[in-house]
């Protein structure tokens, strides 16, 4: 244990080091800074823009782990066989990437917290600014599911590039299978509600509808773990669907992490 | 290196002289274009916005907001008529956003402070407005605003009445709503409705502009209604209808006839209501598509 955990305060600080995480940090801040005076644009939801801002802010910022980060940490790491004097210490490959994958969800679970901080105080200000009436909509809970919700997706994300990562040589073709994944994630289960019920004339091939289906276990549903929309209007997500996300979840991930395990093992490094 | 500074100088300047130059010229080409992407968006299908939108369907749906907002401030601020195929866009539009995010209430503000009475697309505006009840079931706006255009634009009590007992039922919902939905059955009094209404809506609206544009609304609809008091006084007096507003002054109702915030002209009807000639809509001018013919 002291091993995996030694590898992801090691994977830590290594992301800590990244350029390119101040850069999207700025990013995510100036867009929540500029939700001040777009929402000012608006007639009376105010409060439902902010919120729909800052939680987009931290969506995006939070993004930057699986995208850049865990490619940078993972997939350059075998690309440049910089990997093989890690292993050649007395580190497992499954403690490497257990290791690995601990230190990306601590660095992304410290951008969401920094963000949503930063996300709280443009949001009191805007609330100083524009009056309370605005803003009687909104729920604290909510806001803070909608987060919560926000971060297990992306760590299911971190754990699918991954897995990219220890099928594949190329750090390029990470990123694109990352990018791929998440496209998939977001609209698979709306194209299934499409396919149920498509719009009057339209016809689905049975194929179609079998493959989809089949897409809907194979790859992660991050669409489901997006309650933002809901949460700027101040609902909270039912309990029932909340143990079904956990479950899901938690299945998904360690189940991913298991397959990322076996084929990093059977890999030739050399 | 004193001439290779100010060559850099000269270049720097030239360089940020011709964005200075370029950005209001650019903005001038390109509006035009603008209004027409607006015809290929709204053919856009709801499905393919959605599965665009991934995870951020409420900013989605908060820029194309902010894109109608902007659309109907820039036809106002030119005063420019908009014509029945734009309102179509804008009518899709704002049914696209409601689709998006079907608990946002500003599109549903926006249509009726909008469409409703400017576009006169009230069955359309009420069909929206079904939509708002259906998603915000413990807000009584939506009942309210779809009681108020039966009542006001289609003049149905009947249909409208009901749409205001409901609302009247729902928390939050104003005092006056339980009496207004008894005045609407009998069909009385529909100028002081639509000032009630009108002050309703104003007080749900933040943005500057759509609040200063229903304030002259509400200032002009004022008038008649004031007028239209004085003329119930003096048919109480003479027994008789005026035969024109000027004959309100001649007795000293009124010291003379007030202007209209449109620059319309008030005349009154055979009924004894107060008509506006300007409509209450801003002096047009022509617009795109008639320019274009």
């Amino acid at each position: 244990m002291n091993i995996v955990l030694a590898v992801a305060s090691l994977a830590y600080l290594e992301c800590v080091r990244q350029r390119v995480l101040y850069g999207t940090l700025l990013f995510s801040l100036v867009l929540m800074g500029a939700s001040v005076f777009i929402s000012g644009l608006f007639m009376r939801e105010i409060g439902k823009i902010m919120a729909d801002f800052c939680l987009g802010a931290i969506s995006l910022g939070s993004l930057l782990v699986p995208f850049f980060l865990a490619v940078n940490l993972l997939a350059k790491d075998i690309e440049r066989r910089t990997i093989i004097t890690i292993l050649s210490r007395p580190v497992t490959r499954g403690q490497y990437i257990v290791g690995k994958f601990i230190g990306l969800v601590l660095i992304l679970f410290s951008i969401t917290v920094l963000l949503s901080v930063v996300g709280a105080v443009v949001m009191w200000i805007s609330l100083k600014i524009y009056g309370p009436a605005y803003f009687q909509s909104l729920h604290p809970q909510a806001l803070l599911a909608a987060v919560l919700f926000t971060f297990l997706g992306q760590v299911m994300l971190i754990a699918v590039v991954v897995l990219w990562s220890c099928l594949t040589n190329s750090s390029f073709l990470v990123t694109l299978l990352t990018i791929a994944t998440y496209i998939i994630g977001q609209s698979l289960a709306e194209l299934v509600r499409f396919m149920g019920a498509p719009p009057p004339g339209a016809t689905v091939s049975p194929l179609a509808k079998t493959v989809l289906n089949f897409a809907l276990y194979l790859f992660p549903n991050l669409a489901a773990f997006d309650v933002k929309l809901a949460a700027a209007h101040g609902l909270m997500i039912p309990a029932n669907e909340a143990m079904y996300l956990l479950i899901y979840w938690l299945g998904y991930t360690v189940s991913i992490l298991f397959i990322a395990v076996f084929f990093f093992k059977k890999r030739d490094l050399l | 290196m004193k001439n290779v500074s100010l060559l850099t100088i000269a270049g720097f300047l030239l360089a940020t002289g011709s964005v200075y130059f370029c950005v209001p010229h650019l903005n001038d080409v390109q509006q035009d274009r603008h209004s027409r992407q607006w015809s290929v968006l709204r053919e856009i299908p709801l499905p393919i916005i959605r599965v665009l939108s991934l995870e951020f369907k409420g900013i989605v749906s908060d820029l194309m907001l902010l894109d109608a907002l902007a659309f109907y401030g820039e036809s106002i601020s030119e005063m420019r008529d908009i014509s029945t195929s734009e309102w179509q866009y804008f009518y899709r539009r704002i049914s696209r956003i409601a689709d998006l995010d079907p608990r946002f209430w500003d599109t549903y503000l926006l249509a009726e402070s909008v469409l409703a009475w400017d576009a006169k697309m009230y069955e359309e505006v009420n069909s929206l407005l079904e939509k708002a009840a259906k998603y915000r079931p413990k807000d009584y706006r939506p009942n309210f605003y779809i009681g108020f255009n039966y009542f006001f634009f289609l003049k149905d009590g009947k249909k409208a009445a009901p749409y205001l007992r409901r609302a009247a039922a729902l928390p939050g919902a104003p005092g006056f709503l339980p009496g207004l939905a008894a005045r609407v059955s009998l069909q009385a009094d529909e100028t002081k409705a639509a000032l009630l209404f009108l002050g309703e809506l104003i007080s749900n609206s933040n943005d500057p502009f759509t609040r200063n544009h229903l304030i002259k609304r509400f200032q002009a609809l004022k008038i008649i209604h004031d007028l239209e008091e004085k003329v119930v006084t003096y048919t109480n007096e003479n027994a008789n209808l005026p035969d024109s507003l000027l004959d309100l002054v001649k007795t000293g109702l009124i010291d003379e006839i007030p202007q209209d915030p449109y620059g319309g002209e008030f005349i009154l009807l055979d009924n004894g209501r107060v008509y506006t000639t300007s409509d209450l809509h801003e002096s047009a001018k022509p617009s795109r598509e008639a320019q274009q013919k």
